[in-house]
């Protein structure tokens, strides 16, 4: 090899190597800014770091838990109205076909700074992971109406609901994301490496919440503005509540249910005077459950801590307590043993006949 | 004795393919990508919005994709492919000089392998530096990462490389086969593999672009009719059997070439 081919071939094999080496080390930097941390989904990476409300679902553990075989028999089917919308938007079967869920709310910001309430359909995206048949989700939108496109070479199903141009991406084999038709575009821009402006890992605060909740197997975390909004709670219960932040809602599920709520206050004299009104409230709850001996477990277990700003409330519910809240088969909510004895042929109590003396 | 006849050949090939006439056409192909690339790069950085497809803004790795199909996939590999795998054995004739070549103690077969490698290493040096140069200064522009789409890099460089070594296997049986092989090899990337590629059926299965298309990250660009019709009727191998069905191409007409250099009789100009 003469000495001009030798320094053609290392000139050559250096161009190679140094963009190889440069676009490495852009790989592994990009890849250790979008992790999450253990215990938490990798679909995180695609949630907006200004987000109102974020969630996450282990479906496949609640479906496997224990919790779930208990209740199965008594849930009332209306309670499976959910599972059933999904399946008929996107027909993809939760029971079977999902692994995973993270959710978000995009924040609210109103056009009209006058405009109060929030539109009833927020700007939300579903992520949903799992094992999905492709051809089967197209039939089901072809099916109803929906309008199949391509973006960026990914598969997206367009429907307008209610005025709003809905989709389902398939953004991976693994992967589909349903919600507003921008959210689902977006997700499959980063997807294909378009860097989202700032991911919630940024979001220092959110983060504490979120890696505080990792690991189990349902959670929400939200700013509580958001929260009491969605919510629609009376403005004179929210006047009455304590400022408070940001809002964590845990849950471990198997044999029973394991709850723990954290609030994050404005300020150290907000969170005392918040864990008051709670504290208020489960002696109120203590003295009237002498009767409902089904919430005497769920009770003894409600401890209630925090310190600075934080303030923690954790319960456990056992599969009983459950079933006597959750909405029964024949009876719409749980109300103890009379609610479950109640059957759904019941007729209602007719007027009472006019009276003389009543208006006419 | 096989492998040091073969490295012979290879060492003396590398230098002779790399500064020959043939070089000028190759630093065009793969230049030409590269000065595109550096031109949108200019017009972007100057804030004049280059990366628009009919007034809508496309990302830096769409773009990337859609070179990688248009520029190296169906031009630039099949036709390095052909112009040097069809010239390993034709040349020599033409040059009469093969002579020199198969009065040397070293096998016949280890000839035409020594100087497939030398196409390989030479064709390979030029084209994957080429894909990098303009990757780097495609991708991070208009929305995209370089770190997010990395691995479609690293799949891009890999699949390149294998559609050289296939195409360049195939030629080199076809230019130790027949006479004028070069219209021969264009005739096949020009004329064959862009109509089976369009025939509904099984045809699409005898083109080595059918499988080198199914090891593509990047979604095919819909750049024009045929394209459309091609993706219409498009039902792509999945990854291993592509990969699989590459190699035992490259393997079969490498061992073809070989055989056909080792029994033919070449008659050589007076």
């Amino acid at each position: 090899m003469t000495k001009k081919t030798r320094t053609f071939v290392l000139a050559a094999a250096a161009v190679l190597f140094i963009g190889l080496a440069g676009g490495l080390i852009a790989y592994l930097a990009y890849n250790r800014g979008a992790l999450v941390g253990s215990g938490l989904p990798d679909e995180m990476r695609y949630v907006p770091a200004d987000v109102a409300l974020v969630a996450f679902a282990d479906v496949k553990a609640v479906m496997n838990s224990e919790m779930r075989r208990a209740l199965m028999p008594s849930v009332d089917p209306e309670s499976r109205k959910g599972r059933q919308m999904m399946n008929d938007f996107a027909g993809v079967d939760v029971e079977k076909q999902v692994d995973h869920i993270v959710a978000y709310v995009a924040p609210y910001t109103p056009q009209d700074p006058q405009a109060q309430d929030p539109p009833d359909m927020p700007r939300a995206l579903v992520m949903v992971q799992g094992t999905f048949d492709p051809s089967r989700i197209e039939a089901f939108i072809g099916e109803r109406a929906g309008k199949m496109d391509e973006y960026k070479g990914r598969k997206i199903f367009l429907r307008t609901e209610d005025g709003h141009d809905m989709a389902v991406g398939l953004i991976g084999n693994n992967l589909i994301a349903m919600g507003q038709g921008d959210l689902v575009r977006g997700v499959i821009d980063q997807s294909q490496g378009a860097p989202l402006a700032k991911n919630i890992t940024s979001n220092a605060e959110m983060m504490t919440l979120v890696r505080d909740n990792a690991g189990s197997t349902a959670w929400v975390v939200g700013q509580f503005s958001e929260i009491s909004r969605r919510m629609r709670l009376p403005s004179n219960v929210v006047g009455q509540v304590p400022p408070v932040k940001l809002v964590a809602v845990k849950a471990n599920i198997n044999g029973g249910v394991k709850v723990a709520i954290r609030a994050e206050a404005g300020d150290t004299a907000a969170a005392d005077q918040l864990r008051d009104v709670v504290r208020a409230f489960i002696s109120l709850g203590r003295l009237q459950a002498g009767s409902k001996p089904e919430f005497d477990t769920l009770l003894k277990s409600v401890e209630l801590s925090g310190t600075d700003k934080t303030v923690r409330l954790s319960f456990a519910l056992s599969p009983e307590t459950v079933r006597a809240i959750a909405p029964t088969r024949g009876g719409r909510g749980g109300r103890g043993e009379q609610g479950r004895g109640r059957g759904p042929s019941e007729p209602p109590i007719p007027p009472a006949p006019p009276t003389p003396d009543g208006p006419k | 004795m096989m492998t040091n006849a073969v490295l012979r050949v290879f060492d003396m090939s590398l230098g002779q393919m790399l500064w020959s006439r043939r070089t000028v056409f190759m630093a065009l192909a793969t230049g030409a990508p590269v000065v595109i690339a550096v031109i949108l790069r200019v017009i972007h950085e100057m804030g004049l919005s280059s990366f628009r497809v009919n007034g809508v803004p496309v990302p830096g790795p769409v773009i990337f994709g859609g070179m990688i199909w248009l520029l190296y996939l169906r031009f630039v590999v099949p036709v390095l492919g052909a112009f040097y795998g069809t010239s390993l054995m034709s040349d020599e004739v033409e040059d009469r000089t093969l002579t020199y070549l198969f009065t040397r103690p070293v096998p016949r077969g280890a000839v035409i392998i020594g100087k497939y490698l030398a196409y390989l290493a030479c064709t390979a040096l030029v084209v994957l530096p080429s894909v990098t140069a303009v990757y780097l200064l495609i991708t991070p522009v208009s929305g995209g990462s370089i770190g997010g789409t990395f691995p479609q890099l690293v799949t891009d460089l890999g699949l390149l490389a294998l559609g050289l070594a296939v195409y360049g296997a195939v030629f080199a049986f076809i230019g130790a086969l027949v006479p004028r092989p070069l219209v021969a090899g264009l005739i096949l990337i020009f004329g064959w593999e862009q109509v089976a590629l369009l025939v509904p059926g099984y045809l699409r299965s005898f083109t080595v672009a059918h499988y080198l298309q199914g090891l593509v990250p990047h979604a095919m660009p819909q750049d024009d009719t045929v394209t459309a019709i091609q993706s219409l009727f498009s039902d792509p191998p999945t990854a291993l059997s592509s990969i699989t069905t590459l190699v035992v191409i490259l393997v079969a007409s490498l061992f073809l070439a070989a055989r056909t250099v080792e029994r033919r009789e070449y008659i050589l100009d007076q």
